[in-house]
């Protein structure tokens, strides 16, 4: 009896030592690693928020990077109610009612340097349905140069979490409007 | 379980000196082993305890989600908590709803406060806001596979509003486009997305008035 006993505990001890040894090496979700940072970084997809003249022109966008340099592709979508010419109508569609662009990935590309900020410049296509009062709209093209600061909270491959961005001409109304007001915002993993 | 006299000193301490050579030392073998045995048993207790410790970090210590391939409209599922706010922040809104994971809602609550509309007073802080509620049957949502998407949700005021105060007096259809961010939670479901507005609070068919938030999973 006192022998099974024996080899239950130590059965059981094994069982627990592989449960610590479990505990301790498997990874955590984040972890924070300080510079250099590379753009080997900057990767895989990332949604972000942004704004510009105080919150008027609002946009969400996903973006692809590929961890050297360029990016897959990516979606920008913003309200079309910003642009002021047509008044919302919630007769349309919500996808009617928005102002959609995909990225040129071949005239886009960021540079991230070893303390984190990065120069993205990011080439936006028009989509062929959106509404002509969205900007460049339909099938015109607009550049959007955004400098990002990405935080030191990397996952268990290296990629960063978060990041926070100043953009420059968000939905081109710096070139076609003279706004002075520059956008901000910040993406997320 | 009656626990075991403590026994003081060690095993030569309590062996009968009157016994002969050999018994007595069989007897200080004997009880070595069973001083081994006890010191065994603490030590396995003790790697038992660790183990259960070890054991209970990895269940109970969040682990880092799979990350989504491709997304769908599950991936938008259970209850969020969302913050909106309009042009120069004026508007400014608190909203509770529940995506059902398959293109619906389930419930949802918009609250926003009367300010927005009138100058703050120090009446009771229920009269300071404005409710609505969502109408599940006339709301929906889309989600492409990269995570991108859009949602109609339509409000009906509250009976209780102010009907001079709260605007609008009468239902109206609120549109988003959403992006899912691509951390979830063991079902699927996104912890967090972002969102760009038309016609928050109603306003968007008055003057343009578009709005940005974001929605917090869980």
């Amino acid at each position: 009896m006192s022998k099974r006993r024996w080899v239950a505990a130590k059965l059981f001890a094994v069982l627990g030592g592989a449960g610590l040894a479990l505990g301790i090496c498997v990874p955590r979700a984040t972890a924070a690693t300080p510079p250099p940072f590379s753009n080997s970084n900057y990767d895989n997809r990332y949604i972000c928020n942004v704004t510009s003249d105080e919150n008027f022109f609002t946009a969400v966008i996903r973006v692809s990077p590929n961890g050297s340099g360029s990016y897959t592709d990516g979606t920008l979508v913003t309200p079309l109610d910003s642009f002021g010419v047509v008044p919302f109508n919630p007769a349309d569609t919500p996808e009617d009612n928005a102002c959609t662009y995909s990225l040129v990935g071949p005239s886009s590309s960021y540079v991230v340097s070893s303390n984190g900020l990065t120069v993205e410049v990011l080439t936006w296509k028009a989509a062929s349905g959106n509404d002509p009062s969205c900007p460049d709209s339909p099938l015109g093209t607009f550049v959007m140069s955004n400098e990002l600061v990405l935080r030191a909270n990397v996952n268990a491959n290296g990629k960063v979490q978060n990041a926070s961005l100043s953009s420059g001409n968000l939905l081109d109304q710096s070139v076609l409007f003279d706004f002075l007001d520059p956008g901000d915002g910040f993406c997320f993993k | 379980m009656i626990a075991e006299p403590r026994q003081w000193g060690s095993a030569r301490d309590r062996v009968n000196l009157s016994l002969p050579g050999a018994q007595r030392s069989r007897q200080i073998s004997e009880d070595e082993g069973k001083r081994m045995s006890r010191n065994g048993n603490r030590i396995s207790k003790l790697i038992v305890a660790l183990g259960v410790f070890g054991l209970s970090t990895v269940v109970w210590v969040p682990r880092m989600s799979a990350e989504v391939t491709t997304f769908s409209v599950k991936n938008y599922n259970g209850s969020y908590a969302c913050r909106y706010a309009s042009s120069d922040d004026f508007f400014t809104a608190v909203s509770q709803y529940t995506p059902n994971g398959a293109g619906g809602y389930t419930t949802g609550t918009l609250v926003e406060t009367i300010n927005n509309f009138d100058g703050f007073d120090e009446a009771a802080p229920a009269s300071q806001f404005c409710t609505f509620f969502l109408q599940p049957s006339a709301s929906f949502y889309s989600i492409d596979t990269t995570g991108l998407g859009f949602e109609e949700l339509s409000w009906i005021p509250s009976v209780a509003n102010d009907p001079v105060l709260c605007f609008p007096t009468a239902f109206f259809i609120d549109q988003d486009q959403i992006a899912l961010r691509n951390l979830t939670s063991s079902n699927g479901a996104t912890i967090r997305a972002e969102v760009s507005d038309d016609n928050l609070l109603g306003t968007g068919t008055l003057f343009s008035t578009p709005g940005h938030g974001t929605c917090v999973g869980g």
